[in-house]
């Protein structure tokens, strides 16, 4: 055993009870389970309420990555520009589903999986970026919101074969370094 | 299940993208809070945190000037934070193994990914609340215990000194 894994063994480890003082100021003794659900109930009907809005946010993401592609293409995906459209693509990936566009969070993680898993990103061709920004906009403006759109599942799946197809060709090559 | 009293509890929401802010203030209004803060940075995060005095913080990963992991560190700094119990939840697209285990290296509470949905937030929140767990303080951890069950098979010693002194250490902090 080295000399700092030793250390680390006979180190004090100190453990300090769990507070309660949250649990004793907000949570009301004896409620039943119906309170509960009511409130995640009343949660799920504002989400909906709220989902008129959805369509204008998810349009103006869409702009906004339409607006960094010319960008993209100047300077390459490991430029400040392509990570500026990395951090579009990874809300979207994180809110889609929420905003009733389950497939374009997933085409946005094929793409975000490219570009946090590729070895060199400076190999990553923009145009890939771009076929997955203008999938994005074609499921946006053609397929049928929330439901299982045929068309829509058939983009997601091409383009995330392409991108294991372009992982395995990159991990190959820089293992072969 | 126990009801939580929403309208008791103050929250500071955390994420650059103000849609996602908006989505989860919907969502704790909905619950019945009141006191939401929000934050677009980790810098603004960390300033209301000192501020606003929130129970609970609710903050993404990815965020500009330090992200969510980074504010998490200096939350928990048992000499210079004023808040270093505070749970944290930690809401993000980031859902690989290797981003969970650097979160809960942390330091969080509680780690949930994105899609957010009413249930799933609920329940974190509702964790926070009713099953708090130990903190433990090594020179490079102090936050909450990060083993959630006994592992049976353990024959090593017990190195967790939880003697009185353990204890009055716990009894001398203040939220």
């Amino acid at each position: 055993m080295s000399a700092e894994m030793q250390k680390a063994k006979d180190e004090e480890i100190i453990v300090i009870p769990p507070r309660t003082d949250l649990k004793d100021r907000v949570l009301k003794p004896g409620s039943s389970d119906g309170a509960c659900k009511r409130a995640i109930k009343a949660a799920e009907s504002a989400i909906e309420e709220l989902s008129v809005e959805f369509d204008g946010w998810m349009t103006s993401s869409i702009d906004e990555l339409l607006l960094k592609l010319p960008q993209v293409h100047q300077d390459g995906l490991n430029s400040a520009a392509g990570e500026e459209l990395h951090t579009i693509m990874h809300d979207l990936k994180g809110q889609a589903t929420t905003l009733g566009y389950p497939v374009v969070a997933e085409i946005s993680d094929t793409l975000c999986n490219l570009l946090e898993k590729a070895p060199d990103t400076s190999r990553i061709s923009p145009k890939i970026a771009e076929l997955h920004v203008r999938s994005i906009q074609t499921i946006v403006q053609e397929c049928t919101k929330n439901h299982d759109d045929p068309k829509a599942n058939a983009i997601s799946l091409g383009l995330r074969q392409m991108v294991m197809k372009i992982l395995k060709h990159e991990f190959e090559r820089a293992d072969q370094k | 299940m126990a009801k939580i009293e929403f309208e008791k509890l103050r929250f500071v929401v955390a994420d650059d993208n103000a849609h996602m802010r908006r989505i989860v203030r919907t969502l704790l209004r909905a619950f019945g809070s009141r006191e939401i803060c929000e934050a677009e940075d980790g810098a603004s995060a960390l300033e209301a945190v000192e501020n606003f005095l929130p129970d609970i913080l609710i903050t993404d990963i990815k965020m500009p000037i330090f992200d969510g992991i980074e504010l998490t560190q200096m939350i928990r700094n048992p000499d210079g934070s004023k808040h270093p119990y505070l749970p944290i939840i930690m809401l993000t697209a980031y859902s690989e193994r290797k981003r969970v285990l650097q979160a809960r290296d942390s330091g969080v509470t509680e780690f949930l990914c994105k899609p957010v949905s009413a249930n799933a937030l609920y329940k974190r929140v509702q964790n926070v609340i009713e099953n708090p767990r130990p903190f433990i303080k090594v020179s490079t951890y102090f936050g909450p215990d990060r083993r959630r069950s006994a592992d049976p098979n353990f024959n090593g010693d017990e190195r967790r000194k939880t003697d009185s002194n353990a204890f009055m250490v716990g009894e001398q902090v203040s939220l």
